[in-house]
């Protein structure tokens, strides 16, 4: 079953189809939630709320306005930036060792999983292939909550600068993923 | 006060805001803004699935424990399976019940006039509701709220969403009437006791719309917003007609 059709049946009070999303997505937002808040028990917390917010907002899940995962990642990413900012305490970066072992090929799963891990490394091979000032500063708004003030400040850097590198990294990645996606295509 | 922003200024939000690291009145513009352009729609469109991708870039770690998963699944048996707001927050939803009492005991003018009341609600809920999805579809923060805005029967045909994060409150508008003169709407906080107390004035633009946002007062008495159009600015009690009010 697609995650469309679970999401449905959870707008509908189905505990089960929540159970098979948590199955398929927790690791993923788990993943997020470490890699902002550092902190092991927090980053539960975030994976907690964010089914619980999955279940009780489902009915305004809208597919049009894009897929259940991106929404999923969205409410847990807000989630953990409210508790970074909370705590006044914005990491550097994970303080835990990750396993980063995990690749594609030792997937088994529902398709959209792995085309969605597929889709993970290749977003970091773009990450990877940005210039470092404007990869860190999407880093720095993205996972550290950062605003781009703050950016200009953490990074001595001009804040017309700090803005420039944003829209240019962000315009970067989607033109290398199109380009990607179409070299797939072929 | 915020004034409606342009492409060239949404050219140099847009970014931020689909990162959601804007405070909540340059939020508020850029989604305003959205409504209109279509040329930042396209690109809000192209660039939504890019910020989303930045998710995935994070290191994989290990399942969380399992425990998780099981108060995960406590929590929501704990839930109540149906959420009902309360019936008189929604007007419409009593129309069902007064066609009935019209039926059963045949009161005539008077249910039929009430009835048309309800429909009339009904309607500018609907236009309400329309206009606020409108612009919250692109709203990424998940941590803004937004409360009921109420018109003035004068003012009725009139769309206007309020934005809450914290003390900060945006109020994006449409279709006010063209002002003249000096005219202003000018904003009131309205204290518990019936203290009022100025707030900053503005104006729409040719289309009456507009976002504003505000410092709610430190006294948290202040538990209601009035706006109010006025032939000047700098008044210390209101003057003009009432256009709407927020109650928070």
């Amino acid at each position: 079953m697609d995650d469309s059709a679970l999401v449905a049946l959870v707008a509908r009070r189905d505990a089960n189809a929540l159970s098979e999303l948590y199955d398929r997505y927790s690791r993923l937002v788990y993943s997020l939630a470490l890699r902002v808040v550092g902190e092991r028990n927090l980053a539960e917390e975030i994976v907690l709320d964010s089914f619980y917010s999955v279940w009780r907002a489902a009915g305004s899940f809208v597919e049009e306005r894009g897929r259940f995962v991106g929404w999923l990642m969205s409410v847990a990413r807000h989630r953990a930036i409210d508790e970074l900012r909370r705590l006044k305490v914005r990491p550097e970066g994970t303080a835990v060792e990750l396993d980063d072992s995990l690749k594609t090929s030792q997937l088994d799963g529902p398709e959209e999983m792995v085309d969605m891990l597929r889709q993970r490394e290749v977003v970091r091979e773009v990450l990877s292939h940005l210039p470092e000032p404007q990869r860190k500063a999407l880093e720095l708004a993205y996972f550290g909550g950062l605003t781009q003030q703050e950016i200009a400040v953490k990074t001595s850097t001009p804040l017309g600068t700090v803005k420039t590198r944003i829209r240019l990294g962000l315009l970067k990645m989607r033109d290398e993923l199109r380009r990607t996606q179409d070299d797939q295509n072929i | 006060m915020i004034e409606v922003i342009d492409c060239e200024q949404a050219d140099e939000l847009l970014p931020a805001y689909m990162l959601d690291v804007l405070d909540v009145e340059e939020a508020v513009a850029v989604a305003t803004h959205l409504r209109t352009c279509e040329r930042h729609r396209n690109e809000w469109q192209t660039l939504r699935p890019i910020v989303d991708s930045l998710a995935l870039s994070a290191p994989v770690a290990e399942m969380p424990p399992t425990a998780i998963k099981q108060q995960l699944l406590l929590q929501i048996r704990s839930t109540p399976r149906v959420m009902h707001r309360p019936l008189i927050a929604r007007p419409a939803a009593l129309a069902p019940i007064l066609i009935a009492l019209v039926v059963l005991f045949g009161v005539g003018g008077w249910a039929l006039s009430l009835q048309s009341q309800v429909s009339t609600q009904q309607a500018q809920l609907d236009r309400m509701t329309t206009w606020q999805k409108s612009i919250q579809q692109f709203f990424i923060g998940t941590n803004v709220q937004t409360l009921p805005v109420k018109f003035t029967d004068q003012f009725a045909n009139d769309q206007a969403t309020m934005y809450v994060v914290n003390d900060r409150v945006a109020l994006a508008v449409q279709g006010l009437p063209t002002l003249s003169g000096d005219q202003v709407y000018q904003c009131w906080w309205l204290s518990d006791s019936n203290e009022v107390m100025p707030g900053s004035s503005f104006k729409t633009d040719a289309n009456g719309m507009g976002v504003w946002a505000w410092q709610r007062p430190a006294d948290s008495d202040y538990h209601i917003l009035g706006i109010t159009l006025e032939n000047q600015s700098g008044l210390t009690q209101p003057q003009g007609p009432l256009v709407l009010k927020v109650q928070f």
